[in-house]
């Protein structure tokens, strides 16, 4: 009985501590540019509001995209947080971003296993969010300038194959 | 003796180099769009880059040059914290608002607030000026760069009845011609 006591004690304080996040709620949105004519550069936003069954004062969240870790910021005014990251320069395809979440905890935990040399996929993430990135392209892949030469020179073939036929 | 003096001296540079541990915290500022039109995206990118030796903690980043009279703000938030940033890290940040109206608009720098070093008062820092930066207005950027294709489908319509009235007459005659040439 006191040893359960003992354990509930601690597990209260940990909770307490707001270090990690208990029954995590998530209400994600996200952002990717798609428009390569505005910018060759691609920005990627993921916002999210966090409810815990835990006190989260001191929570440091940090993601894991594709391999790569990023911390999470949080708004100054309320329980709002945000990952972004961009890629400059670059034509990005439409790609399927799954994005980990994780506490300081879990993050120490993936990063001794990313030196150890093992696969991150084995730690489980506090909560993840799956967002498609539609690629970032100029509009109709064939321009309208082109499709209007196109036919112009058709129209020019049918009339001059019709002329030799009448000459000959 | 010496052993001993040699051990205090020791000790001493080590308090003093844990003393000049200190954070600085560069923000840099920067537009991500190559073309920035009123009613279409634009991307603002800010990385915090650590060149101190020291850990900055309660990082605050905040950026009002975005006003809801002249900009929607899509994505992101303008004011954001980050708990640390450890000495020679740095930290991306990304937003994404939309201009509401077309002109001359003068992009004003972020600010961020940090604590360089326990015990001392937070610092103030500010990014880049962008300066002063064209926002074309909508009908100019279609005008450049939308696709046109329906003024192309206009403009072969009204060039149809001059091209397909004469090929229609060819080929009428054309056919009569034929019938009679088969026929002799």
């Amino acid at each position: 009985m006191s040893s359960l006591k003992l354990f509930l004690c601690l597990f209260l304080a940990y909770c307490v501590n707001g270090q990690s996040c208990i029954q995590p709620s998530v209400s994600p949105s996200s952002y990717s540019s798609t428009n390569q004519k505005l910018s060759k550069s691609t920005a990627f936003v993921v916002e999210f509001s966090l409810k815990c069954a835990s006190k989260t004062d001191n929570l440091q969240l940090y993601a894991d995209i594709d391999g790569v870790q990023f911390p999470v910021t949080k708004s100054s005014e309320s329980e709002h947080y945000q990952v972004s990251w961009t890629v400059k320069d670059k034509k990005t395809v439409a790609h399927n971003f799954d994005v980990r979440f994780f506490d300081e905890e879990g993050y120490n935990n993936l990063r001794k296993v990313i030196r150890s040399g093992q696969s991150p996929e084995s730690i489980k993430p506090l909560f993840n969010v799956d967002f498609q990135h539609p690629g970032l392209s100029s509009g109709f892949w064939i321009k309208a300038e082109f499709l209007g030469l196109a036919v112009a020179v058709l129209v020019l073939y049918v009339v001059c194959r019709e002329r030799s036929q009448i000459i000959s | 003796m010496k052993l001993y003096l040699g051990i205090v001296l020791l000790l001493l540079t080590a308090f003093a180099k844990g003393d000049d541990e200190k954070a600085k915290i560069i923000l840099v500022k920067r537009i991500l769009n190559d073309i920035i039109t009123e009613r279409n995206d634009l991307a603002i990118e800010y990385n915090l880059y650590n060149i101190g030796d020291g850990v900055a903690t309660d990082v605050e980043l905040a950026d009002s040059s975005f006003h809801e009279s002249d900009f929607e703000l899509i994505s992101g938030m303008t004011s954001v914290k980050w708990s640390r940033i450890n000495a020679g890290s740095n930290v991306t940040h990304a937003i994404v608002v939309q201009p509401l109206r077309a002109g001359d608009f003068n992009f004003t720098s972020a600010v961020v607030q940090y604590v360089s070093e326990k015990g001392v008062d937070v610092t103030f820092g500010y990014s880049n000026e962008i300066g002063e930066q064209e926002i074309l207005s909508l009908k100019e950027y279609n005008r450049l760069h939308a696709s046109h294709m329906m003024e192309w489908g206009l403009f072969a319509l009204w060039c149809m009845p001059s091209i397909d009235v004469p090929l229609l007459l060819y080929y009428l005659s054309k056919r009569k011609y034929s019938k009679k040439v088969k026929k002799n």
